[in-house]
């Protein structure tokens, strides 16, 4: 639930809540989201993760071409953190996991 | 028992290179990194009853692995306190460079965010996870994350030195958020 102080309080290793909460969360966020930040409430979700960008801010309106500017810095950034991300979630697996995980299977089967 | 550890093994081995990934960019080591995905590896291992069947294996093994990485934080806080002086000198990143971001500024730049911005910014903006999902990892609000996220991406645009401070957002007294942002990472 998102109550007023807004927290859903889910904490690992019980992350992972029913679908059915998680919907409910999701529109009940949305709704409060637009009534306390209305600078939010026209951001398109795709295009905020696509390219990272912001809303248009007044300061964006007032001067067109620092705007701009700050677009096209912004999807830079946006494909500077995703090259950080993707560039290691490449490399192989390390060998120290696999001998990891086969310990803990092999721990499992003694059981 | 034996084919359901068989099978949680291969899953967990072909989310290891995105938990690697998320760590990295999260505590910006990759030895610390390491360290947190087995760590993480090993707690999921043993609550495994804890995780839901047909939920998301992924967004489950990124809340373990940011919250071990948060409360590891928190014990370091006091080693970290003296390292600040430093940190405030990385801080201080190439105003003159427009347009043009090196990977070892952006680095930089990602590493002097505060914790809690850059894991928003990271799930979100790499890690594929929509507002909803990272809101769950990171237990707070969408409207938290959303905020997070934001004022991630100002402060990097800010940091990296294209726009005024004034460009950015409701609070425009940036040039004091850049101070904050130095003191917040030791808060938060």
């Amino acid at each position: 639930m998102a109550e007023k102080d807004g927290s859903t309080h889910l904490s690992a290793p019980a992350a992972a809540e029913p679908e059915a909460s998680q919907q409910e969360q999701r529109k009940q966020s949305h709704q409060s989201m637009g009534q306390n930040k209305p600078y939010l409430a026209h951001s398109k979700n795709d295009r905020e993760r696509d390219g990272g960008m912001d809303p248009p801010r007044p300061s964006d309106l007032y001067s067109a071409p620092r705007g701009m500017l700050d677009r096209s810095l912004q999807a830079q950034l946006g494909r500077q953190l995703r090259a950080i991300f993707s560039d290691v979630a490449q490399e192989p697996v390390p060998d120290r996991f696999i001998k990891l995980l086969e310990a803990l299977e092999a721990r499992e089967k003694r059981r | 028992m034996n084919s359901d550890s068989a099978s949680l093994k291969q899953a967990l081995l072909g989310l290891i290179p995105n938990l690697r990934a998320f760590a990295v960019s999260l505590c910006g080591d990759i030895e610390r990194a390491d360290d947190l995905v087995q760590e993480t590896l090993l707690k999921a291992w043993d609550h495994l009853e804890s995780f839901q069947e047909g939920t998301n294996l992924r967004a489950w093994l990124f809340t373990i692995l940011r919250n071990t990485y948060f409360s590891e934080c928190r014990r370091r806080r006091r080693e970290v306190e003296d390292r600040d002086g430093s940190k405030a000198s990385d801080l201080a990143v190439h105003p003159g460079q427009q347009g043009h971001l090196d990977m070892q500024d952006f680095r930089r730049a990602l590493n002097v965010l505060p914790p809690d911005q850059r894991e928003a910014l990271i799930l979100v903006g790499a890690a594929g996870f929509s507002y909803e999902e990272a809101a769950a990892i990171s237990s707070c609000a969408v409207g938290t994350i959303k905020s997070r996220v934001n004022r991630a991406r100002a402060k990097l645009t800010e940091m990296l030195g294209v726009a005024t401070p004034r460009e950015f957002g409701p609070d425009s007294a940036t040039e004091a958020i850049v101070a904050r942002t130095v003191g917040s990472s030791r808060q938060s």
